[in-house]
């Protein structure tokens, strides 16, 4: 352009132009006010330098249009190297949707038949998040892992997805189309030779429509079979009361609890509540601290809580409770002899101390002693007037449970005596779960028509005609009962992902047409509700729960003539076999939920197997040590077993769990053929005893050659002396509030040589986290939830016994054992030498959640090349994954070892269904990535290969509340942002919070005196800090 | 004839009847006759060309995969990878020290081993770089940690010791090559003027246009001394900041201020067991024995000796300070190395470090051979024991006992340090074959020097190139 005003440049017409008058009045320059026609032209062609077509040569012309066309027709090579992706727009948009906003729905979530209230979040149309219902009795807003997890299963790629006909797919109507032949065909004989298998159910829409069918049908046979019932539960009470009876616990109001082998913290109905409640005596700030006294045969989380703990063989449980019950002054048998187990000094302390603590005070026994002990400790509550204080009862909530054993036996002789044509599988897996030696697979053979309906294709699915697919409880309607028998809603978020119909929709075909579940839910409650249903039924759906439907707890009356039935048992000499439900994955029916398979165990903290646990001294006593292979046999049956050493563990016992061996559970579960170092548990189930018990004596138990792999996430248990959890009695407590060492001058310890704040934090939030070692279970709750709320990815069990687990929080759990006084868990102990001193009695379990410390001198921060993890203004120690390279130095540098790291792709599932890969090659199924990534949380970035990652306080759930808090004009409230631990913790150890506001939780937590930071002395800062555990022994019951 | 060092009473720097022709002749003729190479060269080269195989597959499947291929877990997250950095950077450091050091410390004895040992530096450091590139988990990102213009306006955080190492290794891999090169440009003259095949474009360009002109070697012993000079502070540096990586951090057992003079004792001491490693088999094969005499034997087997002993000194300080500073976790870190599940490695590195190569106290020890290599080869183990009982076993078990774990190294590990190895052999056996292995116009000037009678030139034996034809 240059060159051409300076060629063009007319002074002579320009000056004329000024001198004529007629130029514009502005000009930009001599050249436009010369008006030269070059000038014109150049102005007003947009490209004035470009080649013109007419110029062109025509063999350039050829060219330049061969190349464009060429280009042009690049273009559509995109299909080549990028899917075809359609967006399609809602056409009509969802009630209430804001895409980017979720929504909530109440539901309820099932367990052993019994119904927890929740809620669940759902993004986009999709569940993506459930947390406890804080209107529903059994929840309170509060959850465990089987409920965080259960979400998994819903897009679990290896449920069953079409209807089955032996292995052929087939359709609905070819299902119904038989099973009408078949009713119709023994609608004459009132459906004799039809049979129904169910879980038990507390569902009153259920129990109607099975009542209809059998008026309808009155030959028609219903069976319940649950693998972990509440036979002796119910018969106790149906013995010590008349009727089955649901027993509810007040654990806000007892002052001495005893517990005989009762995990009611992790196991049961009303685990959840009673956590809650028994937390709220644990803090000393909030009240009177309750005394647990644990008697129990095999570690649990409750034997780990309590002030003193002493083992009982199973079989010496009886007269243990007999001897406490006589020495409250029940009347027992005399022959019932005098119980050895427990040291009497400390047996003394305990019963004066429920002397002392008449009316306020709760004795309680697990479902797995028989019902003559269940009868004793009703006798015991009954001599402490318990009942009508700290107990009441309504009636049982699961009848039929109380003859779960006998109904499977009934069942098993009527299909092997050819009585029963047709059998109807509802749910349940009996063919893993009945124990093998009760023949219920080779009974089924000798049905014609077997129909399972079933949410994975198992071991029963594989042995039926006909498999159908089942709905998740987030795809169909229901309703449920929970232990204190309040009704809630099963309320579906989603359309059934396949081809699925629930129990009621099948029941339906029974009764006449078939009908939509939720026709038939709805049905029950029209009925039963006030005069404007609708609005009655929306109030419910919106609450979760049925208003007032709670029966009225009454004060259960002790027949005291029933003491007198109880015998004493025939001890039997030799190795003790407690058989327990898996704490994980329970009686096997979540062994292909990868988060739960993969969630440490509480005490062993083993993944993805269960194993035969041994006290260290019968360890030594018989030459095993971890990860060999015993043979444990028993009349019933042999199985193979890996050895795992638990201290606190009763000696010449073993506990093994069920749920294990699954051949048919789906990619993640099935793993019981895989060599050892793959396989996933073993089938407990063959030596389980006959009748209902839950253990045996004189087992034999024989070494096998061979290792077996087992996965732990805590390789090391004691703290070797090191100030980590801190823990005291009240009157330690009263004369240094924390327990701060001497040596350790928190001043000192936090003086830096640099600034206190590279920012200014007036006018932020500022994070804080505090959680309070006195009221934490170790239930794993929180990992769980943290797990689904932070898209967590499941590594696999060979990855896990590599140490890299994914868990952005995790239960740390120690031992301390005490020896003649003397306090040995600095020593380490777990050598050959150092077992016999392994008094199961003296060992004390302790347990720390840890999660990111969100140092304020974080160490991870200056050692990062990259400034991938940085500092907020708020005290988030944040991880910025996209900027990541992956040294891995932040993690080396952190002494809590918080950090995690994406040693391979995990996020895309693969492990989870490639676990047993060659050498490491690591397959992925599209399909099954596809449906896994619908359980991710939209605003959680999902990690890839490569990068770490951490606790994040979760920032996504600040943000989230900022922006609410923003749009509304305010400022963010003091507790408005709770975490996902936080809001999982059934006993609220986890308090979050801004420590910036005086007023907050938070703060208020802060100033608790029993506060303490982990490894203060590294001058780390952390935000999260701890409360001293609170230990309230019987100074009465002297060390053991 | 026997060579004399003015400055030494009993020196032997170059035996046998040496001319300015035979030194072109013995040297040179590696390059310009393959025969010239015995059996040995085709087999090294070999087993260096197959095992580079190994790497370049170790290389691929990493990527492919991810760092899990590895044994790194947590807490153990610096493994094999680290160890593998720090040995290879180590060994680097004799070349460094002989070629800068000892020249502004005007040591004769440097002439005929610098380019042999400045060579070994390259190819160390090369080694070496592979791993702080690829045991980044997103290697194909590992350029972030370069300072360079960006849309993202973020540069690299200064305050990490990453970061410090990627300056360190960089100017270091730098400053080596050109320090290399220009050594060898008088050397490149010599084999231009010498070629008689097409070879001698190649040599012609390589050589600069250097004429051998009082100018050219004015500027150019100007030139070599300012890289000297540059040099020098690397030599304490580089591996000052390779210990920083350690030594800035919080995990017991690697929060030490002891680490940055230790490492460089460590790297010298490991540096020459490497020369010496290479050298004394290849003097053999080569005839070169008249001029990498037993006296540079019996030096360099004193400079191992020497930074041994602080090594040995760092070993027991660790120790020493643990029980000093009253530290619970210190005392740990003490304790789990003499009685923890690696003890193995700690008392393997006492004997391979600390006590076998005391044996060099023997001047009769340190005339033979087989001995000095076999002590070499445990002072590489004892080398990269050093550092394993410093990074896994440091990480293995730090603060809190319940992330305590073990770590264990993959056959990719070992495949990736095999294949480093392979990868160093193949190009020493290539550099011994294409390059002039002995500074020939360096050995020409000492053989000048020390002369008796030095006007007695022999012309025929001058080359354009060598200083002795002045």
């Amino acid at each position: 352009m240059a060159e051409n005003q300076n060629k063009r440049v007319d002074i002579a017409a320009a000056q004329a132009k000024l001198a004529s008058g007629s130029s514009r009045e502005y000009w930009k320059g001599l050249e436009e006010l010369a008006e030269t026609p070059e000038f014109t032209k150049y102005i007003e062609d947009e490209f004035p330098e470009r080649q013109s077509i007419v110029t062109m040569d025509r063999r350039n012309l050829l060219k330049f249009m061969g190349a464009s066309l060429l280009l042009g027709g690049l273009g559509g090579c995109r299909n080549i190297f990028m899917p075809q992706e359609k967006i399609v727009p809602y056409v009509k948009s969802p009630e209430d949707q804001v895409l980017g906003r979720p929504l909530y729905y109440a539901s309820t979530f099932t367990h052993q038949g019994y119904g927890y209230g929740v809620v669940v979040q759902q993004n986009e149309g999709r569940p993506t998040k459930i947390e406890g219902n804080t209107l529903h009795s059994a929840s309170l807003g509060r959850s465990d892992s089987y409920m965080q997890a259960s979400l998994l299963s819903l897009y679990d790629p290896d449920r069953l997805q079409i209807v089955q006909d032996a292995s052929e797919p087939a359709s609905w109507d070819d299902f119904f189309g038989i099973l009408r032949d078949k009713i119709s065909s023994r609608k004459e004989a009132g459906g004799q030779g039809l049979a129904m298998l169910f879980e038990p159910t507390s569902s009153p829409t259920t129990q109607r429509m099975i009542a209809q069918v059998q008026a309808k049908f009155p030959n028609l046979r219903v069976f319940f079979y649950d693998p972990v019932p509440r036979d002796a539960a119910y018969e106790g009470t149906a013995r010590a009361f008349g009727e089955p009876m649901e027993l509810l616990y007040d654990f806000t109001l007892a002052d001495v609890v005893v517990s005989f082998d009762h995990d009611f913290l992790h196991e049961g109905p009303g685990h959840v509540r009673y956590t809650h409640d028994f937390a709220k005596r644990r803090d000393p700030a909030q009240g009177n601290l309750n005394r647990l006294y644990a008697m129990e045969c095999t570690p649990t989380l409750l034997g780990a809580m309590a002030d003193h703990r002493a083992v009982c063989r199973s079989g010496d449980m009886l007269s243990l409770v007999a001897d406490v019950a006589r020495k409250l002054g029940v009347a027992v048998d005399p022959s019932i002899p005098a119980q050895k187990a427990v040291p009497e000094k400390l047996l003394n302390a305990m019963i004066s101390d429920l002397m002392s603590a008449r009316g306020r005070s709760i004795v309680t026994v697990s479902d797995y002693h028989s019902a003559d002990v269940h009868v004793l400790v009703h006798a015991i509550n009954a001599a402490l007037d318990n009942f009508g204080a700290t107990i009441r009862a309504i009636p049982a909530v699961l009848p039929s449970q109380r003859t779960s054993e006998a109904q499977i036996v009934d069942l098993i002789g009527q299909m092997n005596s050819g009585l029963i044509d047709t059998l109807l599988i509802f749910g349940g897996n009996p063919s893993y779960t009945v124990p093998k030696n009760y023949g219920f697979n080779e009974a089924l053979s000798k049905v014609n028509l077997k129909v399972h309906h079933t949410l994975y294709f198992d071991e029963t699915s594989e042995r039926c005609d006909w498999s159908l697919p089942a709905s998740h409880y987030l795809e169909a309607w229901g309703d449920a009962r929970s232990f204190d028998g309040q009704i809630s809603v099963v309320q579906p978020l989603i359309a059934p992902l396949y081809n699925s119909e629930s129990v009621l929709e099948i029941l339906s075909v029974f009764l006449g047409a078939f009908k939509k579940s939720y026709e038939a839910v709805r049905e029950t409650w029209k009925p039963q509700m006030a005069a404007d249903f609708e609005k009655s039924w929306r109030e419910v759906l919106h609450n979760g729960v049925v208003p007032n439907s709670n029966p009225t707890p009454i004060t259960p009356a002790f027949r005291s003539s029933e003491l007198m039935a109880i015998r004493p048992t025939r001890s039997v000499a030799g190795i003790e076999v407690n058989l327990r439900p898996d704490p994980t994955i329970w009686d096997g029916q979540y062994s292909n939920n990868g988060w739960l398979q993969e969630l440490p165990k509480p005490l062993t903290t083993l993944t993805w197997d269960n194993a035969a646990i041994l006290s260290p001294r019968t360890a030594e006593r018989l030459g095993l040590d971890r990860e060999d292979i015993v043979e444990i046999s028993s009349a019933q049956g042999v199985i193979q077993a890996p050895v795992l050493i638990l201290p606190g563990q009763m000696d010449e016992a073993i506990t093994v769990h069920l749920g294990y061996g699954r051949t048919r559970a789906g990619r993640v579960g099935s793993g019981a053929n895989l060599p050892t170092t793959d396989r996933v548990g073993f089938d407990a189930s063959p030596i389980k005893p006959r009748e209902g018990k839950w253990s045996f004596s004189g087992a034999g138990v024989k070494k096998v050659p061979g290792r077996w792999t087992l996965a732990t996430c805590q390789e090391h248990h004691y703290m070797e002396g090191r100030d980590i959890i801190r823990a005291g009695t009240p009157e330690e407590l009263a004369k240094n509030p924390n327990l701060q060492p001497e040596q350790k001058n928190p001043e000192k310890l936090e003086k830096s040589l640099y600034p206190d704040n590279i920012f200014d934090p007036t006018g932020y939030n500022q994070w804080a986290m505090t959680v309070d070692l006195s009221l934490c279970t170790g239930c794993n709750a929180c990992v769980t939830a943290c797990q689904a709320e932070n898209n967590i990815s499941v590594v696999g069990k060979d990855e896990v016994r590599r140490g890299r687990e994914m868990h952005w929080m995790r239960i740390d759990r120690y031992y301390r054992v005490r020896h003649q006084g003397q306090d040995l868990e600095a020593e380490r102990i777990m050598g050959p030498m150092g077992n016999s001193i392994f008094e199961p009695n003296s060992v004390e379990t302790y347990f720390m959640p840890l999660m990111c410390q969100h140092c304020e001198k974080a160490p991870c921060e200056p050692v990062c090349p990259v400034a991938a993890t940085v500092h907020s203004h708020e005290g988030l120690n944040q991880m910025v994954y996209n900027r990541c390279v992956g040294t891995r130095y932040c993690s080396n540098n952190c002494p809590y070892k918080v950090r995690r790291f994406n040693y391979y792709n995990y996020s895309d599932n693969q492990d989870q269904f490639q676990r047993s890969t060659v050498n490491g090659v690591r397959n992925t199924t599209e399909d099954a990535r596809q449906l896994l990534r619908m359980v991710n949380n939209p605003n959680v970035t999902v990690r890839g290969r490569g990068v770490m990652e951490k606790c994040t306080y979760c920032v996504q759930r600040i943000n989230l509340k900022r922006i609410e808090a923003k749009r509304e004009g305010r400022d963010l409230g003091p507790d408005e942002v709770v975490t996902a631990c936080q809001q999982a913790c059934p006993a609220g150890a986890i308090v979050f919070g801004d420590m910036s506001n005086p007023n907050s939780q938070v703060s208020q937590s802060r100033r608790d005196p029993r506060t303490y930071k982990l490894l203060q002395e590294t001058g780390t800062r952390p935000r999260t800090t701890y409360k001293v555990r609170v230990l309230n022994p019987n100074p009465e019951a002297g060390q053991a | 004839m026997v060579a004399r060092d003015p400055h030494d009473k009993n020196p032997e720097l170059l035996v046998g009847n040496y001319s300015y022709k035979r030194m072109d002749e013995d040297v040179l003729s590696l390059i310009t006759q393959q025969k010239k190479h015995p059996f040995a060269w085709y087999i090294f080269l070999g087993i260096g060309f197959m095992i580079t195989q190994i790497l370049l597959l170790s290389i691929t499947w990493l990527v492919y995969q991810g760092i899990g291929i590895w044994g790194n877990n947590q807490p153990v997250g610096w493994g094999f990878d680290i160890i593998n950095f720090v040995w290879w950077i180590g060994i680097g450091h004799a070349g460094t020290l002989i070629s800068a050091i000892l020249l502004l410390l005007r040591q004769q004895w440097r002439n005929s081993i610098n380019r042999f040992a400045e060579a070994m530096t390259i190819f160390a450091v090369m080694c070496a770089g592979l791993y702080p590139l690829l045991h980044t988990g997103r290697p194909w990102v590992a350029y972030w940690l370069f300072p360079y213009p960006n849309v993202l306006a973020m540069g690299p955080q200064f305050r990490s010791p990453l970061i410090w190492d990627v300056f360190a290794v960089t100017t270091y891999i730098t400053v080596s090559a050109l320090f290399w090169f220009i050594g060898l440009i008088p050397d490149f003259a010599t084999l231009r003027d010498r070629a008689t095949t097409k070879a001698k474009t190649v040599w012609g360009l390589l050589s600069m246009g250097w004429r051998g002109s009082s100018r050219h070697w004015l500027r150019y012993e100007q030139a070599y001394l300012i890289l000297a000079g540059l040099s020098t502070p690397l030599v304490l540096s580089v591996h000052s900041i390779v210990s920083l990586d350690f030594a800035v951090s919080i995990v017991p057992g690697w929060n030490v201020t002891l680490f940055p003079p230790y490492f460089v004792a460590g790297a010298v001491f490991a540096g020459f067991a490497m020369v010496l490693t290479f050298m004394i088999p290849i003097r053999r094969w080569y005839k070169l024995e008249g001029m990498i005499t037993m006296r540079h034997i019996d030096w360099m087997c004193k400079i191992m000796l020497a930074t041994g002993l602080i090594v040995f000194y760092g070993y027991l300080m660790e120790v020493f300070y643990a029980w000093y500073s009253a530290n619970p976790y210190e005392l740990y870190m003490a304790e789990n190395r003499l009685f923890g599940p690696y003890a193995w490695a700690f008392v393997a590195l006492w004997i391979c470090n600390g006590i076998l190569p005391l044996i060099l106290f023997f001047p009769k020890m340190r005339q033979n051979l087989k001995v000095i290599w076999i002590v070499c080869q445990f002072v590489s183990i004892g080398m990269w024991l050093e550092r394993f009982v410093i990074i896994p076993m440091s990480l293995h078990r730090d603060y809190l006992p319940s992330s305590w774990g073990m770590y264990y190294p993959t056959v990719w590990d070992f495949g990736m340090f095999l294949g480093t190895m392979g990868f160093f052999i193949m190009l020493m056996f290539l550099f011994i074959r294409f390059l002039p292995i002995i500074n020939v116009f360096e050995m020409k000037e000492l053989l000048s020097r020390m002369r008796p009678g030095r006007q007695a030139v022999e012309p025929e034996a001058a080359s354009v190139a060598g200083k002795g034809g002045e």
